[in-house]
């Protein structure tokens, strides 16, 4: 037994976590001595901020590659796009309609989830139908499909906003959908006889127009939505650690998806439904300032809003990563209202006081840094 | 955990975006402290982890399905850092990047549980494993903190199997001999744990 401390160390046997600092042996109990200083070097780490941070831009940076490809490929068509949307015409046709219509939907949807991080313009995936555009942001959508019998395929269309970009989209039965960044709807070209369904990944602003033949059903990953008619707000992003639901007018009835358990609630007018997915509770209360819904106008309420929510969500809005190069102060919240019209470097301004703080911004980030 | 990264891959290659973001999740925090090493500059070491996966993601088609993903990811990691810091040209000499720039701050931590002499060895051990080479320290990180296979960490170092167990094998001995120079009666002192 006249094993040195590197016979030890370097054989690949020897069990790293079983070692004997008070051994009898001066070899071993050297070895073991050093094992816990290289073991254990001071070890730079991300917190779990900087981490999602570095993720996000990651994301970004995998959708803006796909934009240069397209400026360098097909030139011409680009500098089309840049004056107005870019549309991209596909379609899935399910011939198994018969089967099942509600799986087709969300296998639909499932499909063109990859959209949100390849695209960077709002982008509408339909058959056979015509897209007129409104004001510059709102999109009327009527399916021309009228021959369409229904009983041999079913076509959907999806819209997909990326981050950064807001939306509006008319349905064929007149309901005004506002769509916020970051979000995908995908929806039937015609709606059944007996209902009206629609899948829906972000959040949107829904105001359904009333049809007691026809209820209006949002499904999304965790909450089913069934309504007759009625104003609402439905944010289900998939990075978001809650679901919520909050209703202005009419009435709702939720369920949960196969994703999640929960039993049927009614929603009366303002209430707000949230699910908060870590433990899968289904929390009711009353939401009287409208905070949920003042995106649709460009505004962002906050009321005690701590600051890692108020970041997540600027960055979300204005898709631009927000840089610090110091650590925030997760405590503190912030209330009032924001005017998202504003430019992010202005509505920064009024979070870190400029006196203290410079903001810089570079492409695709801005960073706050301490004066 | 190595078994899941290698699902992941095989996942991710197939096209699945969840499988992406596990890939990234369970491999941020070693790329990171490993990035860390090579560099002060925290920004770099993210901006090239970044670029990795966004690499990772471009190529995605071609990437080869029987990799060993720990070193691969490694080993892509460690070329985006060497050749930003050639890019950034900084004060370093870029023909001797690779001897140079991997330094890592063995700080043990030396607390109370140990005796006096222990401690005076240990403090000692500090020193020296300071002094030991930018390979030296590379080898014994990736080896025993990043925990991998002789084979893995040869990938990485771009060095044979053989020459990688020399490397930790002639790292250790210095530091044991440098260690048995210290007055032998640190060493035959009893160490009574309370």
């Amino acid at each position: 037994m006249s094993k040195n401390v590197e016979d030890i160390l370097s054989d690949e046997n020897y069990d790293k976590n079983n070692t004997n600092q008070h051994s009898n042996h001066e070899q071993e109990k050297l070895a073991a001595h050093l094992l816990n200083i290289i073991k254990n070097p001071v070890s730079s780490e991300l917190n779990e901020e900087e981490k999602k941070r570095i993720w996000k831009r990651i994301l970004q940076s995998n959708s803006k590659h796909f934009k240069v490809k397209t400026l360098t490929k097909r030139n011409w068509i680009y500098s089309v796009a840049a004056a107005i949307v870019l549309m991209i015409l596909s379609y899935g046709i399910w011939s198994n309609y018969s089967y099942k219509q509600d799986s087709s939907l969300i296998n639909m949807a499932a499909q063109k989830r990859h959209l949100l991080k390849t695209i960077e313009k709002v982008e509408i995936t339909s058959r056979n139908s015509s897209i007129k555009f409104d004001s510059d942001s709102t999109i009327l959508f009527n399916a021309l499909d009228l021959n369409h019998t229904g009983d041999e395929t079913q076509s959907f269309s999806t819209l997909t906003v990326p981050y950064g970009q807001r939306s509006e989209i008319v349905l064929s039965d007149g309901s005004k959908i506002w769509m916020n960044s970051g979000s995908q709807l995908t929806f039937p070209n015609q709606f059944s006889n007996d209902k009206r369904e629609v899948y829906l990944e972000g959040e949107a602003f829904f105001d359904i127009a009333h049809n007691p033949d026809k209820p209006f059903i949002v499904q999304s990953e965790n909450m089913n939505i069934k309504v007759l008619g009625t104003t609402f707000n439905l944010s289900s992003y998939q990075e978001d650690s809650y679901n919520s639901i909050f209703l202005l007018s009419g009435k709702i009835e939720l369920t949960s998806s196969s994703n999640r358990v929960f039993k049927k609630q009614i929603l009366h007018p303002g209430t707000e439904a949230k699910l908060s997915k870590s433990n899968n509770q289904l929390s009711i209360g009353s939401n009287p300032e409208l905070i949920d819904v003042l995106w649709t106008k460009k505004q962002l309420l906050l009321k005690n809003t701590p600051l890692p929510d108020l970041l997540q969500k600027l960055i979300r809005v204005y898709n631009t990563d927000i840089i610090q190069d110091f650590k925030i102060n997760e405590d503190e919240s912030f209330s009032g209202r924001l005017n998202l019209n504003d430019s992010l470097s202005t509505v920064l301004g009024y979070i870190y006081d400029p006196n203290k703080f410079t903001i810089k911004h570079t492409e695709g980030r801005i960073t706050v840094q301490k004066k | 955990m190595n078994g899941n990264s290698n699902m992941h891959w095989h996942n991710f290659i197939a096209g699945d975006n969840n499988a992406y973001r596990e890939l990234y999740n369970e491999n941020i925090d070693k790329l990171y402290s490993y990035g860390s090493k090579f560099s002060k500059d925290t920004d770099l070491v993210k901006d090239c982890i970044h670029d990795l996966f966004v690499d990772l993601n471009n190529y995605r088609a071609k990437l080869h399905k029987d990799v060993n993903v720990t070193a691969y990811l490694y080993l892509s990691l460690r070329r985006k850092i060497f050749s930003c810091i050639k890019k950034k040209g900084t004060s370093i000499e870029v023909h001797n990047l690779e001897q140079s720039i991997f330094a890592v701050e063995w700080n043990a931590e030396i607390n109370m549980v140990y005796s006096e002499e222990w401690k005076l060895l240990l403090s000692r051990l500090n020193e020296e494993l300071k002094i030991l080479s930018s390979r030296q320290q590379e080898v014994l990180f990736l080896k025993f903190h990043s925990e991998l296979t002789y084979e893995e960490v040869a990938e990485i170092m771009r060095i044979s199997v053989a020459t990688c167990r020399t490397l930790v094998y002639r790292a250790i001995k210095q530091l044991r001999v440098k260690m048995e120079n210290v007055p032998k009666i640190a060493l035959f002192l009893s160490i009574i744990f309370s």
